[in-house]
């Protein structure tokens, strides 16, 4: 195919399809795979065709549409009438009444969780209002596995414009001027990456793309993948030209099977249509992609292990420089960019730097893609521009707080980002204010806390993880976060002294300036953030041996106020070691020597009663030794 | 370019890290995973540096220097930051020994030493006080440290041969996986896990043994710690003494530091430097002590004294000796063991011409390559092809391997083979088997046994047909070469051989890069009745292609052997026909300093056997005299490059050995021979040197030899259908198997088996573990020769 052909072809797609035409599109990302979105996608299909519509209705299972938490969700068309949590049965009644009779179902409508209100369209939903769905938006509106509906929304119209009319270095001079910096953790400014490996020497050079997404949490690159890898491939291939490289590899975990397949189907087809291959849409350009499947350690995404991933050898950081610019897989120049990176590239071209660059702030162009998870109402994936604060990201389009808790932190960045308290929540989201508050933007996870959260167990929780994720290779990172995991362990328990805090401190600065690759260099920054904000925390574990939070089980007491109880019995018959004891009608009371602090009586004392407490600290009664 | 090191303005090459040069230097940066031979890992993070223009640390060892550079080594900072990675690195390692509160007085104290199961603390590692961590403590004055102590509690491993792995003591520098990988390319042992459960290990945790482990200890020699252990000396005391040897096993000649703790050996470790840069093998690294103690050392001289052998003394033995073989003169013979020194070569051999009026000793390994090589230069006048020196390998760019499974007889060659197909050049093999070999090739043929010389012939033949500019062009002998090429049938390399043309003509293209290539090969190509035609086959194509070659002599001194023997003017007899004349009688008496397959029934009338270790041929022995082994004698060996080496005395012999040049020296002076009255090794070389005889000159032109088709060659015959490849075992020191006198060795290696196809074992009955029996149709089965034999079960 060459360029004439595939504008040809598009108009020809664009033809075909009335715009008009009902579509009930059904979110096919990996949350509503969860709730079961395939069997309400085949139910859909079957009732069209039952009732004879399948000429008239379309039925298009598409990528993630961010807000998962509402899952699954249907987005019939042309009108963007939004449904949430359709389950099988509500299949008939959506196809008749709102397909057909044109009516919308109330019940299924989304409800504004303050005032109740239903909301119609999806433009309208307070999560999706204010985000910015530049690079994600398109998701919904596609199904992943056929080329034409990315086609149709202009889909290698970018590719198409850099083969036809521009020269590598334009290519990255329009990449520049757009002030792209890369999504994948250190925001390193793409076109930058780009022009050091077209400088470098060597004849062979390779382009990667890093979908291996370790941080717990975070899907955004999965779901960018499994949603509309075209982007992505488009991406892949402008930049391959820029560089001057001819092999491609996307990186992708095993345990994201979607992601694998779908991106498969897309490079067949990209393929098959003459965009990949050999004189890519009949210019002099030949490029190709191969897939490769990691086997799924956080530690595999750092680029250097990537590569070595790739090479067939343990994946295990090694030492910059050389960069993986000058010399990468193979010991040939290599560029590695970030899924979402690669997908930010087609729009660019076809948009314009300029435009490009109108959201975002001073070093920090464009949108970013961010796993919003915790305790907040509307967990999912949201976009937003560059510079939002944190507080419109939490409580505009995340809805606040789940249960009407107060905010305590939020962590950006995965595993090794940062916790920021209440006072940072004005802080605008770019490369620069995450790394002057002490975190970072990673590869845009946030994870958000209420007051329910201990962020001392929080710091451990992350220490542990970065402990078991390290490589293992150099000294600070592989028994540096083992310290400070097992510090923040102790002190967890119970068994914190004073000078912990001062050692923690050390071993932080130690692991942090002493590492290899990012992994160690980051992973004390939930230690360096929680004593920086919250250190009062750490004091009242330490000295006054009690959580604030009543999370740290070695600090916490459950007791019964007699003056409450009403004798109901159901604690006791809860207790799963007898430490409740009583009769009924009469109060109970807890043996303290023999309380576990599983918090089952805690949990079943019925909430119009609510004799049992629970207390951390001074409050709490003695435990008297036997 | 200049670089600045603390403020010193430092010349730096760009290939050397700013590590290296700071060392090169002598400014001190401690460095825990960095060694010499291994390419740079950056893991401990003990060696940061400060960079001018550089946020934060920088490894040194994995920084190379760039003109202009600045660095700061010795800071506030770096020695914190240094301090607190020390820190950590304790509290992952037994660490008593290191920050214990009483060292200062433990060396005075201390009573037993590193002996125990599981090592807690110093006193019972085995590295106590050779240990690296230690001396990096010291320097950096690291005296508590403020973490719990982790102790990973893995069991100790002991099942496998020579060296216990204690990976509680480990600090994960990486050095033994990366030897194992970057230089033994054996890779048996590899990182599990991550994380803080991060450990070396093998695949599926199987024994090293199942693992492909070598056994080369090249691990045991750059772990730092004591994490891995040799065996038999972590129950010791540290040495007190050292001395530089050669390995007396094979033709590299590795050089080894012998280390000694009251005049016994302790260890043998490769040296630095020399041939085999600071690698070695099994058997060099493991095995000598157990040779040189072994409980068959023959201890005191014995004469046969009514039927049976009784200790005597020097002087009777020597008495009576001279006195018996002196009747014997003129119809005796002498045979040596290319294991001993020149000095004693040279004696044993002057002694069997002089006292004897033999034709000369007689080499005990026979046929040899370099005696192959040597009767061509002699029948043609022409002068040997280029010989290529173990160096030569890293730079070249095609290797071709014939003849020899090179990992297992020559270990050091193959790393330094290793080395070469790192750096890009081509491995080019011939076998009849499928090993290690093999399996590094970039080409590797099947070829049939025995038939290499259909495979040489063609590659010149195509070489020489492709037209393309060669080496040997317009040298002597051309066109006779190319004629005597014609005259073979052509058939041959299909039907002999087994080869596709268009397999060999891929071997050629291989052969034509541009590029140093060289051929080595081994005792496969010579130990059949056409050896002759092979070498020359081999010759020209060395000639035509410019090739070096590399022999890989099987014997420490093989080489210098060869060169003695050059004197002879019509050379010793062949050990065959030696023992051909001591079966029929036509000789009366022999004299053995080395093994010779002497038949049982035999027409001799006065055997001597004068060796180190008791053998088959003491049973009939009229006089055995104890010989010191190479550890108990100063001598000279030549390696198989022609590299004149001395080993020095390391022990004073074991019971009344003496070495071999003394032995023979006073039996000839007491046969009344003139000019043995050697004192000391050292006149013997001065000798040897001014009479020029391990100088290797080689005159003459270069030029091709003629070809001929092997005569009897390796076709097939029908009454014995297959051809037994001679597979020359090269564990053994003169009459010692490695296996005897070792018993992890035998766990290693064992020879007494016979390695078959399954086609051919079914069609012999045979099944794995069964016993064969081999007939072959060779009259005289002596040596590892290449045989056409019949194999069925033996009943
Ligand atoms: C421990 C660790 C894990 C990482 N994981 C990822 C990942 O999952 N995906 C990713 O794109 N980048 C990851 N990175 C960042 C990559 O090393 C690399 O910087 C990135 O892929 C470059 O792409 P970009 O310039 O487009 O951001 C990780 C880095 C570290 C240190
Ligand atoms: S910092 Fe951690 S993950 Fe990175 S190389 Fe070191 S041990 Fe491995
Ligand atoms: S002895 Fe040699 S082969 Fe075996 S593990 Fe050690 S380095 Fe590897
Ligand atoms: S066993 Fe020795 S060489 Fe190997 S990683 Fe451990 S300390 Fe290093
Ligand atoms: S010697 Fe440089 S990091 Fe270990």
């Amino acid at each position: 195919m060459d360029l004439n052909e595939l504008e040809t072809l598009r108009t020809r797609i664009t033809a075909s399809r009335d715009k008009d035409k009902p579509c009930i599109t059904v979110c096919g990302g990996t949350g509503c795979h969860a709730y079961g979105c395939l069997k309400v996608a085949q139910a859909f299909r079957d009732e069209v065709r039952r009732l004879g519509l399948s000429d008239k209705v379309a039925v298009r299972q598409t990528g993630c549409h961010g807000f998962c938490e509402r899952g699954p969700i249907v987005v019939l068309q042309p009108k963007g009438i939004f449904y949430q949590r359709i389950q099988l049965a509500d299949v008939p009644e959506v196809v008749s009444k709102t397909v057909i009779e044109g009516l919308v179902i109330e019940r299924l409508l989304y409800a504004e969780p303050k005032t109740g209100a239903r909301i119609v369209a999806e433009r309208d939903v307070p999560f999706y209002k204010r985000q910015h769905r530049r690079i994600f938006g398109s998701n919904g509106h596609l199904d992943p596995t056929d080329i034409d509906d990315y086609l149709a929304l202009d889909g290698y119209r970018a590719l198409a414009k850099v083969l036809s009319e521009m020269a590598p270095a334009d290519v990255i001079a329009e990449i520049n001027s757009a002030g792209l910096r890369g999504r994948g953790g250190a925001g390193f400014p793409t076109g930058r990456k780009w022009e050091i490996c077209r400088a470098a020497h060597g004849e062979v050079k390779y382009v990667i793309c890093n979908a291996d997404e370790g941080d717990p949490g975070a899907y955004m690159d999965r779901s960018l993948l499994e949603g509309n890898p075209h982007s992505v491939i488009e991406g892949m291939i402008i930049g391959a030209y820029a560089i001057g490289s001819h092999e491609g590899f996307v990186y992708v975990r095993n345990e994201y099977p979607l992601a694998v397949e779908n991106v498969g189907i897309a490079v067949e087809a990209a393929r098959k249509h003459g965009l990949l291959g050999k004189s890519i849409l009949g210019s002099k350009f030949d490029f190709d992609i191969r897939i490769f499947k990691g086997a799924g350690a956080f530690v595999s995404g750092e680029e250097t292990s990537l590569m070595s991933s790739i090479e067939g050898r343990r994946a295990s950081p090694r030492q910059k420089p050389p960069f993986p610019a000058q010399s990468g897989l193979w010991g040939k120049p290599t560029n590695i960019n970030n899924v979402e990176t690669w997908a930010n590239v087609p729009w660019i071209i076809r948009n314009g730097a300029k435009a490009y660059s109108q959201i975002g702030t001073q070093d920090s162009k464009g949108t970013k893609i961010f796993a919003l998870v915790g305790k907040i109402n509307n967990t999912g994936l949201v976009e937003v521009p560059m510079g939002m604060k944190l507080r419109e990201i939490i409580f505009e389009i995340g809805g606040g707080i789940k249960g009407g808790k107060e905010f305590k932190a939020v962590q950006t960045g995965g595993p090794s980002g940062g916790c920021m308290p209440t006072e940072l929540l004005d802080l605008p989201i770019d490369y620069a204010s995450l790394a002057q508050a002490g975190s970072m933007m990673g590869s845009g996870g946030m994870i958000v806390m209420d007051e329910g959260t201990c962020m001392v167990d929080v710091a451990r929780y992350f220490l542990h993880f970065t402990q078991e994720e390290s490589c293992g290779k150099c000294v600070p990172c592989r028994v540096g976060t083992r310290q400070m995991a097992e510090i923040l362990a102790r002190i967890t328990r119970g068994e914190g002294v004073e000078s912990d805090v001062e050692r923690l401190e050390t071993l932080a600065k130690t692991v942090k300036a002493g590492s290899l690759c990012g992994l160690g260099q980051t992973a004390p920054n939930p230690v360096l953030t929680t004593l920086r904000y919250f250190r009062k925390e750490y004091d009242a574990h330490i000295k006054e041996r009690r959580c604030p939070a009543l999370v740290c089980k070695a600090f916490l007491a459950f007791d019964i106020d007699k003056r409450k109880c009403v004798g109901c019995l159901l604690c006791l018959k809860a207790c799963p070691v007898k430490a409740v004891s009583g009769e009924i009608k009469k109060p109970h009371s807890i043996d303290q020597t023999l309380c576990i602090k599983c918090g089952a009586c805690f949990e079943v004392c019925p909430p119009k009663v609510r004799a049992v407490t629970k207390t951390s600290g001074a409050s709490a009664p003695e435990r008297v030794l036997p | 370019m200049k670089i600045t090191i603390d403020g010193r303005s430092i010349e730096a090459q760009g290939t050397k890290t700013v590590l290296e040069v700071a060392q090169d230097n002598g400014i001190y940066i401690p460095a825990l995973c960095s060694h010499p031979r291994l390419a740079p890992y950056a893991a401990c993070r003990l060696c940061v540096v400060s960079i001018k223009g550089k946020p934060g640390f920088q490894p040194s060892c994995n920084t190379y220097p760039a003109e202009g550079m600045e660095v700061v080594t010795d800071s506030e900072e770096l020695r914190l930051q240094r301090v607190r990675t020390m820190e950590l690195i304790l509290s992952e390692h037994p660490n008593a020994c290191l920050i214990c509160s009483e060292k200062a007085d433990c060396e005075d104290h201390k009573a037993s030493i590193r002996k125990s199961a599981e090592v807690t603390g110093c006193v019972f590692c085995s590295s106590n006080r050779r240990c690296e961590l230690q001396e990096i403590v010291v320097r950096l004055k690291v005296d508590s440290i403020p973490y719990s102590s982790v102790y990973r509690g893995f069991s100790v491993r002991r099942s496998d041969p020579f060296f216990i792995q204690d990976y509680n003591l480990c600090i994960l520098c990486g050095r033994c996986v990366r030897i194992c990988h970057e230089v033994r390319g054996a890779a048996a042992i590899s990182f599990m896990f991550r994380g803080s459960q991060a450990v070396v290990g093998t695949m599926f945790d199987r024994s090293l043994m199942a693992a492909g482990c070598q056994f080369c200890g090249a691990c045991v020699d750059v772990c730092p710690t004591g994490a891995l252990a040799e065996r038999v000396g972590r129950h010791e005391a540290l040495p007190d003494a050292e001395a530089e040897t050669v390995c007396p096993y094979c033709g590299v000649g590795c050089r080894l530091v012998v280390e000694t703790l009251q005049g016994r050996i302790q260890a043998a470790k490769p040296a630095e430097g020399g041939v085999n840069r600071g690698q070695a093998c099994v058997r060099g690294r493991f095995t000598l002590r157990d040779v040189v103690y072994s409980p068959s050392r023959i201890r005191r001289p014995m004469v046969k004294k009514d039927g049976k052998l009784v200790e005597t003394s020097w002087e009777d033995a020597l008495a009576f000796v001279a006195g018996k073989l002196k009747s014997y003169a003129g119809r005796a013979c002498v045979v040596v063991s290319s294991q001993l020194g020149c000095e004693d070569l040279f004696v044993l051999d002057r002694f069997a011409r002089e006292a004897l009026g033999a034709g000369g000793a007689v080499p005990s390994l026979q046929p040899s390559i370099l005696d192959g090589l040597g009767d061509l230069v002699k029948a043609h006048g022409l002068k040997t092809p280029h010989r290529a020196s173990l160096a030569d390998l890293p730079g070249s760019k095609a290797i071709l391997v014939l003849g020899e499974n090179v990992p297992v007889s020559h270990p050091v060659v193959w790393v330094e083979i290793l080395e070469a197909l790192r750096c890009g050049a081509k491995l080019l093999v011939a076998s009849h088997k499928d090993d290690l070999l093999t399996r590094h090739a970039s080409q590797s043929l099947k070829i049939r046994p025995g038939s290499e010389f259909y495979l040489l012939a063609s590659l010149s033949k195509v070489l020489l047909e492709s037209g393309s500019p060669q080496a040997g062009s317009g040298l002597k002998g051309l066109d006779g070469f190319k004629k005597s090429l014609e005259k073979l049938p052509a058939s041959c390399l299909a039907d002999t051989a087994g080869l596709q043309e268009e397999e060999v003509r891929r071997l050629a293209e291989a052969l034509r890069c541009c590029g140093p290539i060289v051929l080595v090969f081994g005792q496969g190509l010579i130990s059949m009745p056409w050896a002759r035609e092979n070498l020359a086959a081999l010759w020209d194509l060395a000639v035509l292609t410019g090739a070096r070659l590399l022999p890989l002599a099987e014997e420490s001194d093989l080489f210098g052997a060869w060169l003695l023997a050059r004197r002879k003017p019509s050379g010793a007899p062949s050990l065959e026909t030696v023992l051909r004349a001591a079966t029929t009688g036509e000789i009366k008496a022999l004299y053995l300093a080395g093994p010779a397959p002497l038949p049982e029934k035999h027409g001799l009338e006065f055997l001597v056997v004068q060796d180190s270790f008791v053998n088959e041929a003491c049973q009939g022995a009229d006089a055995v005299l104890p010989a010191a082994t190479f550890a108990e004698a100063e001598g000279h060996f030549v390696n198989l490059e022609g590299r004149v080496q001395k080993s020095e005395k390391v022990i004073e012999p074991v019971g009344e050995a003496k070495p071999d040049w003394w032995i023979a020296s006073h039996l000839a002076s007491r046969m009344g021979a003139e000019g043995f009255g050697y004192e000391d090794a050292g006149r013997i070389k001065e000798q040897l040197d001014k009479e020029g005889l391990l100088a290797l000159q080689e005159e003459g032109e270069a030029g091709f030899v003629p070809v001929t088709a092997p005569s009897g060659g390796p076709e097939r015959a029908a009454e014995y259908p297959m051809v037994l490849p001679g597979e020359y075992c090269p564990d053994y020191y003169r009459t010692l198997a490695l296996c005897q006198a070792s018993p992890d060795f035998k766990v290693l290696r064992n020879p007494r088996r016979l390695k078959i196809g399954p086609e051919d074992a079914a069609g012999a009955g045979l099944q794995d573990g069964a016993k064969a029996r081999v007939e072959s149709s060779s009259a005289c089965a002596a040596g590892p020769g290449t045989a056409r034999v019949k194999i069925t079960g033996a009943s």
